[in-house]
Parts: structure tokens; C-alpha cells; sequence
């Protein structure tokens, strides 16, 4: 009995609107870092990704009180910005059907910046820089169902109860699809540098 | 048929998330199969790739939290969308006005026995009824507007 009233106490019992302000701010600075890039990984375009992390902290602080610290604030913010970045392709998607002459051409030009951003000049581009943009291209390539699942357990390291409470699935679709992810890129890296290049590698 | 089988487990047993009947079962399948080991080999690298990849992104932080951008930006949707909302309201109340005449002349039973032939002649604007029709639709509404208010 207890315990139910202790897991019943809300985080922000007790606290002023400014200590609130403090303990959010806290909550982002520590998992700042994460956010952007699992965002960058996510959108593969930093200014989208700045965009849906404003959104997320926007609604993040907006909906403060329905996050329940029995969970990480990282995994909470990640479920938003899932949301927000499924939402904003659900968009995409539907002024495409509308507008179908839109080009989207701007759009791929711009993707993968923040990788190119990483790089001293053309000079530095090494075999390894050059595999880390393809690896980023074929993750990109990925629906959005599998690059969800491919960020969260092999770039954040969640394993798949973490991702299947962040993406609200069960935990035999996690091991499926990033089944699936897994061998798609593969195929994709493949098809550009041969077969042996997961048996050279180690 | 059995590789096929033991492959999509390999994923999951890369990550030690299979249950100990699994991981004994896909171990012993290895410890036989050339080919499959080799998949998995191909595997346990391409993950190696991967992680090597998130790692090797940091990102640049910093940014600043201002409470008073996050609140301002709220109001500003919310004044968005009631401007949206709004708009939205006016065109379909237009529409409503501008287009009933239209409805009643096509509808059949309606004050103007319309037939075929007038359903066409409104619809291609060979008549001269619709603009005349709206017309007095409005200043009927108004006239009974400003008898009501009286």
C-alpha cells in the first residue's frame, strides 16, 4: 500500500514552477548531447533535426507533468521526438500526394550535412570517412519503422525491452525488424563494396 | 531450411537476446554450419561498423532554454491556428452562401421545378439565374438580419 502511494507521488510534488524550470533544464543538459544526435541519425539532416528537438522541448516542457519518473527522461524525450518526426513525415507525405510536382531535390541535396560538416576538407576523406557517409546513406534508405530501431539499439545502445518501451511495440517486432535493418544494410554495402567487406573488417 | 530458420535468429543472438534454449540451439547450428557462421561473422562486423559510426558523430551542443521563447512560440501556434480556424470558417460560409441557390436549383422538389434542361442551362451558365439567384439569397439574408435586430 506503501508502495503504491509512493509511485503515486509525482516528480514535481512539492516543487515551485522555477525548481521545476531548474530540474528540466538539468534533465535536458544531461541527455543534450543524445538527443541531437539520435535526432540527426533519425532526420539524416541537421536542420531538421534542430527542428523536431525545438519541438520536443517545446512539447516536453508543455506536457511536463504527464512524464513519470519511473522511467529515464531520455526515453521519454525519445518517444516524443519519434512522434513529432513520424508526424512531420506523415505531412511530407500527404503535401506530396497533394503537390506531386513538388521537387524534393532540395531536400536530398542538404541530407547528410552534418557528417560532411565533420570533415577538414576533401583531403581528409579516407576510406573509413567514405564508409561511415554509405553506412549513414543506407541507414537513411531504411523505412522509418526499421532506422527507428537500428538508431535506437545499435547507435544508442538500448537493448530491445529500452526500444520496445520507446517505440510502444513488442519485443518480438524489435528483433524482427532490426533483423530486417541489419541484412538491408548489409545488402546496401555490399552491393558497393563487395562481400568482403565484412569478412576483411574487424 | 534450417539455416533460413537459425539466420533470423542471429540478429537477436548478436545482441544476447535470446533465451538460453535459443542461444544453445543457434550455437550448436554454428558450430556445424560454415556458411551460417560465416553470415554471422559478416554480421557481428557490420555492428561493429555501426556503433563505430555512432560514435564517431558528436554532435554540437548548446543550446539555450528559454522559457519565455517556449511559452511565446506556444501562444503563437495557438494564434495560428485560431487565425487558421477562422479563415477556414469564413471560405466554407462563403461557399454556403454563394452555392445554396445552385443546390436548390439542381435539387429535385425544390421551389424551382428544375428540370434537366435548367439543371445544364445553371450549370454552363447559359442562364443568367445563378448570379441573379445568389443575389437575392444575400439580400434576403441581410434584409432578414437587419428585421431581426429591429
Amino acid at each position: 500500500m506503501e508502495e503504491a502511494q509512493v509511485q503515486k507521488a509525482a516528480w514535481y510534488q512539492g516543487l515551485t514552477v522555477e525548481q521545476e524550470k531548474i530540474w528540466f533544464e538539468e534533465q535536458i543538459r544531461q541527455c543534450e548531447k543524445d538527443i541531437t544526435r539520435f535526432a540527426c541519425h533519425i532526420t539524416g539532416n541537421m536542420e531538421k533535426a534542430k527542428d523536431i528537438i525545438q519541438e520536443a522541448f517545446l512539447r516536453a516542457y508543455k506536457y511536463r507533468h504527464s512524464y513519470n519518473d519511473k522511467y529515464p527522461f531520455r526515453n521519454w524525450l525519445y518517444a516524443i521526438l519519434l512522434n513529432i518526426h513520424r508526424h512531420n513525415c506523415k505531412k511530407e507525405k500527404l503535401i506530396k500526394t497533394i503537390i506531386p510536382w513538388k521537387n524534393s531535390d532540395d531536400e536530398e541535396q542538404d541530407t547528410w550535412d552534418f557528417i560532411e560538416s565533420e570533415e577538414e576538407g576533401p583531403e581528409a576523406r579516407t576510406l573509413k570517412k567514405q564508409l561511415v557517409v554509405d553506412i549513414e546513406k543506407a541507414i537513411q534508405k531504411l523505412p522509418l519503422k526499421m532506422r527507428e530501431v537500428i538508431v535506437l539499439c545499435d547507435m544508442a545502445g538500448y537493448s530491445y525491452e529500452e526500444a520496445s518501451e520507446v517505440i510502444h511495440c513488442p519485443l518480438g517486432t524489435i528483433r524482427s525488424r532490426l533483423h530486417r535493418a541489419r541484412r538491408q544494410v548489409q545488402k546496401e554495402l555490399e552491393i558497393k563494396y563487395g562481400e568482403d567487406l565484412f569478412t576483411s573488417w574487424s | 531450411m534450417e539455416c533460413e530458420r537459425i539466420r533470423k535468429l542471429l540478429s537477436a543472438y548478436l545482441d544476447g537476446e535470446l533465451s538460453e534454449e535459443e542461444r544453445r540451439e543457434v550455437r550448436k547450428h554454428l558450430f556445424v554450419c560454415s556458411r551460417c557462421e560465416l553470415e554471422f561473422k559478416k554480421m557481428r562486423n557490420l555492428k561493429g561498423l555501426i556503433i563505430q559510426f555512432g560514435q564517431s558523430f558528436e554532435p554540437k551542443v548548446g543550446n539555450e532554454i528559454h522559457y519565455d521563447t517556449l511559452q511565446s512560440q506556444a501562444n503563437g501556434r495557438r494564434l495560428k491556428e485560431v487565425l487558421l480556424f477562422s479563415v477556414l470558417a469564413c471560405i466554407i460560409f462563403l461557399l454556403f452562401v454563394f452555392f445554396l441557390p445552385i443546390y436548390k436549383n439542381i435539387m429535385p422538389g425544390s421551389n424551382a421545378d428544375a428540370s434537366i434542361g435548367e439543371i445544364h442551362r445553371n450549370l454552363t451558365g447559359d442562364s443568367y439565374d445563378v448570379p441573379k439567384n445568389s443575389g437575392r439569397v444575400v439580400v434576403n439574408f441581410l434584409k432578414q438580419v437587419s428585421n431581426d435586430w429591429e
